[in-house]
């Protein structure tokens, strides 16, 4: 446990050296995106989504926690070489540490979107947050930790994952329903949004933020998605950790 | 001799070295069969059925030329690497003061790397704390403990090194050349620390071109050569023996 926070004031501090926002980039960043898509598909388009400012808020709050751990990821423990060859220490706490890192962000947002729900009329502050809020995050903790340590592993080898995992985030972007309703999407294409592991936390969290519902099929789905993730997630980090300190 | 701490029994090393080559992904998705069957052929040999028993307390000089295995064979009693065959035991807490600065962040200061470096090698936060002043003092770097280490010299980032170590209680210490980049008053301090440790019976494996400190220090030495302990013994036998392989390969 003091590793795991040793490591995390280590990722907090390293990461705001010598930024003026620190920590409010992490809010920044999804109002700027937020603004952007309401002016696009709201303004622009017309998209018929009720409230749609706080839906894509309530949508891009979540993926950016999951955007930001899985970009960061290929680089953990190239970035902590030094840490990685010289000292004996459970290394996967590097990848879960980072996963904490963003996760505070991420929790750290959430009293900006109820502010902002409150303000715009959209949404509810439900007491199922209190409870559902914990639920949801754990499982997308577990999730990116999965997805994480296998990313952070490979990367050891193959420097051309972060490149990939840069490309599919963009593309998995558009994939997931932040932007748009799942119901919106045609059936054709249905089968693809399903498939797509991160559609049923970000479905999950939506129905909790907007409606104070917890959407039990999708939060299933998302747990088993995580434990599988962080099965393979692991026993790939065991497979290949004892070469990091080879390769690096 | 007792039981010893560390046990080396026939272990064997091997590098592949495609981990070091480029290709990535590329290759492996033209041509995943040669590219798979490239990265198992080949390999650099580092240790080849290499047998060492350490006793609990001793302290054991390494000695060996460059690239002949010295830090590899720390870096598995550190427990970073594994051996490719054979196995290695070791039985106590490993403070190792690789290299310099090594698990240090630059951009961190020195108070912040001492407590991630702590932490890291195995104390609670709060020992860390409890300690904190005085890895500072022995250190001599009161003044600059809060700024970035980036901005640390060579010789104070190995002075908060090997300040860390030396404070956290270890049972094994690595020592691999750092002794030499301090300035004399702080080298002769850290003799003085390494005496201090040898009193208190903790086993000292020291890695050193450094013939001098070897003979200071160390009971015992190995030297590395041909893939294998090629010498065991008393330090100036080894030494003679080291003079005289190098003047036969030279």
């Amino acid at each position: 446990m003091d590793l795991v926070i040793a490591l995390t004031v280590k990722e907090i501090k390293v990461r705001y050296k010598r930024t003026v926002l620190g920590y409010g980039w992490s809010l920044l960043n999804p109002l700027v995106f937020a603004v952007t898509y309401w002016i696009a598909f709201k303004a622009i388009l017309n998209v018929k989504i009720e409230g749609y400012f706080i839906f894509l808020l309530a949508g891009l709050f979540p993926w950016q926690w999951l955007n930001n751990s899985l970009q960061l990821a290929p680089r953990a423990f190239i970035n902590n070489a030094s840490l990685v060859k010289k000292i004996a220490f459970p290394r996967y706490l590097i990848v879960a540490s980072s996963v904490v890192t963003e996760g505070l962000h991420f929790l750290l947002c959430l009293p900006v979107l109820a502010g902002l729900a409150l303000l715009f009329g959209r949404g509810t502050i439900s007491p199922a947050w209190l409870w559902g809020a914990p639920i949801l995050f754990v499982v997308q903790g577990f999730l990116i930790y999965g997805i994480a340590l296998a990313v952070a592993s490979c990367s050891v080898f193959f420097r051309d994952l972060e490149r990939l995992i840069g490309l599919s985030m963009t593309v998995l972007f558009y994939v997931t329903p932040v932007i748009y309703e799942r119901q919106m999407v045609p059936p054709l294409f249905q089968p693809l949004i399903a498939l797509n592991p991160f559609t049923y936390l970000i479905v999950a969290w939506r129905a909790l933020l907007l409606n104070g519902t917890m959407n039990w099929p999708a939060l299933g789905a998302a747990a088993v998605i995580a434990l599988v993730a962080v099965v393979i997630g692991q026993a790939v980090f065991n497979r290949l950790q004892w070469k990091f300190a080879e390769a690096l | 001799m007792p039981a010893p701490i560390i046990e080396f029994d026939r272990v064997g090393k091997t590098y592949a070295l495609a981990l070091h080559r480029g290709g990535g992904i590329k290759s492996l998705i033209l041509n995943p069969p040669r590219a798979l069957r490239d990265m198992r052929a080949e390999n650099r040999v580092v240790l080849d059925a290499f047998s060492l028993q350490i006793a609990r307390g001793e302290s054991i000089a390494v000695m060996g030329r460059n690239g002949a295995g010295k830090s590899t064979l720390l870096a598995l009693v550190a427990g970073v690497i594994r051996p490719t065959t054979g196995t290695v035991a070791v039985h106590g807490r490993v403070s190792p003061l690789l290299e310099l600065g090594a698990g240090f962040h630059s951009e961190l200061t020195g108070r912040d790397n001492v407590m991630l470096n702590g932490v890291l090698l195995g104390l609670r936060r709060a020992e860390v704390a409890a300690r904190m002043e005085r890895i500072v003092e022995f250190a001599e770097l009161e003044d600059s403990i809060d700024e970035p280490v980036r901005t640390f010299s060579t010789g104070m980032t190995a002075r908060l090194g090997f300040s860390v170590a030396a404070h956290l209680d270890p049972e094994i210490l690595l020592i691999d050349e750092v002794l030499a980049v301090g300035d004399t008053a702080f080298q002769a301090k850290c003799m003085a620390k390494i005496r201090e440790f040898q009193r208190r019976g903790v086993t000292i494996v020291f890695v050193s071109h450094e013939l001098k400190h070897i003979r200071d220090l160390c009971d015992r030495a190995v030297v590395v050569a041909d893939h294998r302990a090629a010498f065991v013994g008393e330090v100036p036998a080894a030494i003679a023996y080291y003079d005289t392989a190098n003047h036969a390969a030279a």
